[in-house]
């Protein structure tokens, strides 16, 4: 099948009025989840999951990722309004976009914080729809040494998301594959830490486990969390629609966030909130008037907005190209899809090719999608954000309950969740982030068994892992990664990574890693 | 105190797992068993926990709630959740949940307590049994648990 066949057969699968729908209602979702400060796209996505139960996998991944991009966008309407960014990736937004609401700009910061996140969105999926299947060809000369490789370097840059440790990090990607051994062994059948209950034997189910740490224990971090006073902005939006001379002046800012968005969002652990970081300090670099930026800066918004667009795609394409994902988000995305029965990585390119180019067409319309609703529709989203939590949190748990319920119709998951929920919510207390423990969980049976499979093929020899190039080459840099703060700590005494120090001391310690 | 509470944390599990892979029954020649897999995870945590433990004087993690209004409101949260769970199957989805919807914002919302507040909860409390109920008992067709209307 030719490349443009192979398109025209995506697109049928795209041009369905339920695609079609499911990306208009996802992205208005992920906008308002976005939106509402301390929801993250991760737990949009977490909690909306079970919405997608019933439906064709075209239709519940389409709705998914199109909250994932909607909720990294809709975080900066709080950004912009209320000085709160609805989403970690939206953080730098607020030092520009804030300070033009209360000059009376918002309107006009909105407009451009909307479009930024647009061109920066569609330019990343495209890429992301070039570079993946390229990708993933060289991921299907893998086999299990490879596997086991590749696993190993997934746990080893996940551990970074951590806020004051990687080896916290690696704390939580080793329970997780510890979870992940729960219920019946896959060669000799032997049910293992079930403790006697038959809803173990199958292994936890990942969505309660994935709503418990992402829906119901952040929503026990909004109870427990001190207030903040919102000063809202309340004038009249006004002109949102941004001009075309506004916007021309901004292509350079554009094509550069975009570049830093996507290199960023290809980095493991690395996602949208570093690339917002870097890519508002490159434009003021680069800007006439550096002076402008935190007061007002129109390329303040629109830098950092294109960044943390144009990681989603870079995000992605390790994902779906080999099975890694580099943040949590992506990690809880990469679940949905093994429910659905699609399992990322570079078989998922050979088996089902028309979805997946019909998916890379689904995120550009998502994109392209929130663009418009962002437009047309900025004083309705602009209400979210005044929604007292008081009202939104029991909402969420109640969305938890019933989400993780709807899985089989059983209250054993509800309990599941909840225990998730409670055990998730002291482990992020203690520096130990939940995205580690999603990732142990989702690629422990692969490592298990490929790491059996491998000893048993090789006679138990373990110099099998470091005879072979690619699987030699990922734990190399697995182990270069586990050893980087110590080789950091070094550096620094000598004064070198001055750079990198203060980007890291620029972020709080929550945002890393997490959208 | 996080670092060596997560170090224990750590060292604890690892070491709860590593001994209870001895129930598992062993295999004989080249293949691993099921105890192969947790055991190797359960050592690389050992480790981990060991390293936590050895650090000093970095505390990390956001810490648990001092003061004393947050740890009541999430105690009574989780209480109130527990609840929620105990209650869903007997009372069925519509009253649990409006019962702990109510509740919960009643507790949660700190200040002005007059009779408009009640019914903002009350009204939240309706609309949200509503619209959840319908959309997944005819919009997914699952069945939310009866209960009283069974």
């Amino acid at each position: 099948m030719s490349f443009i066949d192979q398109l025209l057969t995506s697109a049928e699968i795209v041009g369905s009025p339920y695609v079609l729908l499911a990306v208009v209602v996802g992205t208005a979702m992920g906008i308002i989840v976005g939106a509402l400060p301390g929801f993250t796209a991760t737990m949009g996505v977490a909690i909306l999951l079970p919405f997608t139960f019933a439906t064709p996998p075209e239709i519940g991944i389409t709705l998914l990722l199109g909250v994932y991009v909607g909720a990294i966008y809709g975080g900066s309407i709080s950004a912009i309004l209320i000085n709160v960014p609805g989403t970690p990736a939206a953080m730098i937004t607020t030092i520009d976009g804030y300070a033009l609401a209360r000059r009376g700009r918002a309107g006009e910061a909105l407009g451009v914080a909307t479009v930024s996140s647009c061109v920066g969105g569609v330019i990343s999926a495209i890429v992301l729809g070039l570079a993946a299947p390229q990708i993933a060809e060289f991921g299907l000369m893998f086999s299990a040494p490879e596997y086991v490789g590749l696993v190993v370097f997934a746990l080893s840059v996940m551990a970074y998301v951590a806020p004051d440790s990687v080896v916290k990090g690696l704390v939580g990607g080793l329970l997780g594959l510890l979870l992940a051994t729960i219920g019946m062994d896959p060669n000799t059948s032997y049910p293992r830490f079930t403790f006697g209950r038959e809803d173990l034997l199958g292994g936890l189910e990942l969505v309660p486990v994935m709503i418990g740490l992402f829906g119901f224990a952040e929503a026990l971090n909004h109870v427990a969390g001190r207030r903040r006073a919102y000063a809202p902005v309340t004038e009249a939006l006004t002109n949102v629609v941004p001009r075309i001379k506004t916007l021309l002046k901004l292509w350079k800012v554009f094509t550069r966030s975009s570049v830093i968005g996507l290199a960023v969002g290809v980095m493991p652990a690395a996602g949208p909130t570093i690339a917002s970081v870097i890519a508002y300090n490159e434009a003021r670099r680069n800007s006439r008037t550096p002076e402008e930026f935190g007061k007002g800066a129109v390329e303040g918004v629109a830098a950092p907005e294109t960044a943390n667009n144009a990681s989603t795609g870079g995000d992605l394409i390790p994902t779906l190209a080999l099975g890694i994902p580099g943040d949590a988000v992506t990690a809880v995305l990469m679940g949905a899809f093994m429910i659905k029965g699609l399992i990322p990585g570079p078989l998922l390119f050979r088996d089902h090719r028309d979805l997946v180019y019909a998916l890379f067409m689904v995120l550009i319309l998502a994109n392209l999608c929130f663009g418009v609703m962002g437009l047309i529709g900025a004083r309705l989203f602009s209400r979210v954000v005044r929604v007292p939590r008081y009202f939104l949190t029991p909402g969420v748990i109640v969305l938890c309950v019933v989400g993780s319920f709807a899985l089989a119709n059983s209250v054993f998951d509800v309990i599941v969740m909840f225990m998730f929920g409670i055990f998730g919510f002291i482990l992020q207390r203690l520096g130990i982030p939940a995205p580690p423990i999603i990732l142990g969980l989702i690629l422990g049976p692969m490592g298990e068994e490929n790491l059996r499979r491998a000893l048993d093929m090789f006679e138990g020899d373990w110099t099998i892992f470091v005879r072979r190039p690619i699987s030699a080459t990922l734990l190399g840099l697995a182990a270069f990664s586990m050893a980087w703060p110590l080789i950091r700590g070094v550096s620094r005494r000598a004064g070198l990574w001055k750079a990198v120090t203060n980007l890291r001391l620029a972020l709080p310690r929550k945002a890393r890693g997490d959208s | 105190m996080s670092d060596r509470l997560s170090g224990l944390v750590s060292v604890g599990c690892a070491a709860f797992v590593f001994l209870w892979t001895f129930r598992f029954p062993p295999i004989t020649g080249y293949a691993l068993g099921p105890a192969f897999f947790p055991r190797l995870i359960s050592l690389g945590l050992f480790l981990c926990g060991l390293l936590l433990l050895a650090r000093r004087g970095r505390a990390g993690g956001d810490g648990f709630p001092a003061a004393p209004r947050e740890r009541g409101a999430l105690a009574v949260t989780i209480g109130l959740s527990g609840l929620y769970l105990v209650a869903l199957e007997p009372m069925g989805f519509v009253v649990a949940t409006f019962l702990y919807v109510v509740v919960l914002t009643f507790v949660m919302r700190v200040g002005r307590r007059d009779w408009r507040v009640v019914a903002e909860n009350v009204a939240f409390a309706v609309a949200v049994v509503a619209v959840v109920y319908m959309l997944f008992r005819f919009g997914f067709r699952v069945p939310l648990p009866r209960g009283w209307f069974g």
